[in-house]
């Protein structure tokens, strides 16, 4: 049986976004996969699977970094001979490189270093001094999108013989989808709003929204415009703040969520009118295919890789141009008013959704690394 | 796939009222259990049991952290005639439900925006008072130290990490309940709190809880 290790240092962060939760589906997967003898290992030191299952459990990595601690202080790496017979695969940057006999790494973007005016220094300086290192020490690369792997064969050169795309997936617990459904209970109306999905930080473009509604206030008066995401880097809640105060719409007509539960998040998506997702670049745009796994049209970006994920859901449009994001709204609201998307039984729901798993994303990975 | 749930080895419903069933079930293990209504077999509703239950507190259960409330009845029963609440992990019937259990239809329409939807979502797993939430803290103050008691507190309650001007446990005080009561009572006097919670306080279930529930749920 193959042995394998899963970098899951991702795991260990409090709250859930992003990477860690793709961590977490793979994780999950890999736990009840056979098949593969996998270690999991925060870089190279091994966790126990019993902690991986109550993070999972919890969905969160708060408390971990103690025993992390006692492992490390211990000296409880995986021994340089030991790692030269297994196969590694890293979720995100590399801890360790050519440590493992044969290595993978997953590249969700390379936003920090083609967009690098959305992102802070620090975060800049650590991603392009390692980036291209970690992709030229790695016998594959995964990318999380087409257009991913195009900017790694691009910029780094890597053969495209030596990559392969892995598509991401969007799961939901029945509970939160059944905790979202309000026509479960008939006394209930959720106003209409809009929700704009997604961390607040100067990359996801939530500015566009405030040009929007300068040129069409009354739309804030039909729906509210709910952001759902926690606070990002570089203060851009300060700034949009500061950007509704000249838009001339009354500021409660714009409500701010910070962090929400997954649950709270499937309610949100599943009540508002549609979702909008305005970012100027992703690696994958997964708020995009949760919002159309759920049914919801989205008003969607037309750059990166957006366009890949769930086109038959999307209205496209420029997010340099808000004059097509414009019409993309119009059209949204034509379309979303035509669907029944806030009126879905819980089965619809449930079949709806149980094409978007993430069992094709994991198989890519347990695929490459049976074959070592 | 189901994730993070046990069966369900004790149950109850405890009110019906409405078109939501009230109840309590408890696992079979340390993870919740998630209770589904079906009419005719098919899914019409699912709780999970992470609420909190006095019934159920006063029976020993959990210190009562195993409450469900699982709304639909009306529409389960203008689906079909077969009303069922079943574990959602094993698919094991609790109990059968007739139409005549169904209560009065609530008269009062609620309108709620977005973040009073969030509130009404967080308000089914939150303690009901502050009484459910000191025996978490408590345990976490004895086992973790005043250090971590105080990150804690902060993280479970105000959802960020003590600032260095942040208060020190009043270790003048006696016993350890006094220290740690005082010590959550003014972190949720404080406004900042009541603008992130609007009042509720959060379970052991709700995403951000940080306590330690070990050996207590």
């Amino acid at each position: 049986m193959t042995k394998a290790v899963l970098d899951i240092s991702a795991l260990f962060e409090d709250t859930w976004t992003g990477i860690p939760n793709v961590v977490a589906a793979i994780a999950q997967r890999a736990l009840e996969d056979q098949s593969i003898e996998w270690i999991f290992a925060y870089e190279t030191i091994p966790i126990p699977r019993s902690v991986v299952l109550d993070f999972l459990t919890r969905h969160s990595g708060m408390g971990g970094l103690p025993f992390l601690a006692d492992a490390a202080w211990n000296g409880q790496v995986i021994a340089e001979a030991e790692a030269k017979n297994l196969v590694a695969v890293f979720p995100n940057i590399k801890p360790v490189r050519r440590y493992f006999g044969r290595e993978a790494i997953i590249v969700h973007d390379l936003s920090p270093i083609l967009t690098p005016e959305f992102h802070n220094s620090d975060n800049i300086f650590h991603f392009a001094n390692r980036i291209r290192e970690d992709v030229k020490t790695s016998d594959h690369v995964f990318c999380v999108s087409q257009a991913t792997l195009s900017d790694v064969n691009t910029y780094f050169k890597k053969p495209v013989s030596e990559m392969s795309v892995i598509r991401l997936g969007a799961e939901f617990d029945p509970y939160e989808l059944s905790a979202g459904l309000q026509q479960l209970r008939p006394n209930i109306q959720v106003e209409p709003y809009i929700a704009v999905i997604g961390t607040l930080e100067p990359r996801k473009n939530g500015g566009i929204l405030f040009e929007y509604l300068m040129q069409n206030p009354g739309f804030a008066y039909q729906y509210r415009i709910v952001f759902i995401g926690r606070d990002g880097w570089l203060d851009e809640k300060t700034r949009l703040l500061h950007r509704l105060e000249g838009v001339g719409v009354s500021p409660d007509r714009v409500q701010f969520t910070g962090y929400v539960s997954n649950a709270e998040r499937t309610a949100l998506m599943l009540n508002a009118a549609f979702c909008v997702y305005p970012s100027f670049f992703e690696g994958f745009g997964l708020p995009i295919l949760e919002a159309g796994a759920l049914g919801k049209i989205t008003v969607c970006s037309n750059s990166s890789s957006m366009p890949e994920v769930m086109p038959g859901n999307c209205v496209f449009f420029n997010p340099q141009e808000t004059f097509e994001f414009v019409e993309a709204m119009r059209t949204a609201e034509l379309r979303a008013a035509q669907t029944r998307s806030r009126g879905q039984s819980l089965s619809d729901l449930l079949d709806r959704t149980s094409i978007f798993g993430w069992d094709e994303c994991y198989q890519g990975v347990a695929k490459w690394v049976r074959e070592q | 796939m189901l994730y993070g749930y046990s069966s369900v080895a004790a149950f109850a419903v405890t009110e019906i009222s409405g078109d939501c069933v009230y109840g309590y079930a408890a696992p079979n293990g340390e993870r919740p259990t998630l209770v589904k209504l079906t009419s005719d077999g098919a899914p019409v509703a699912f709780s999970r049991a992470t609420g909190y239950s006095p019934t159920a507190a006063a029976a020993g259960i959990r210190m009562g952290w195993c409450a469900f409330q699982i709304h639909g009845l009306r529409s389960a029963f203008a689906i079909g005639d077969e009303v069922k609440l079943s574990c959602g992990v094993s698919g094991e019937v609790l109990t059968s439900l007739s139409i005549d259990m169904l209560g009065a239809p609530k008269t009062e329409d609620l309108r709620l925006s977005a973040l009073d939807l969030v509130a009404l979502l967080r308000q089914s797993d939150a303690c009901p008072g502050l009484e459910q939430l000191l025996p978490f803290a408590l345990n976490h103050y004895r086992r973790h130290g005043a250090r971590q008691f105080i990150e804690a507190s902060y993280l479970t309650l105000l959802g960020r990490w003590p600032d260095p001007t942040a208060p020190d446990v009043d270790f003048s005080l006696e016993s350890d309940a006094e220290r740690i009561t005082v010590y959550i009572e003014d972190l949720i006097g404080s406004q900042e709190y009541k603008e992130k919670w609007g009042g509720i306080i959060p379970g052991p279930f709700v995403s951000g809880f940080r306590f330690d529930t070990t050996e207590l749920i």
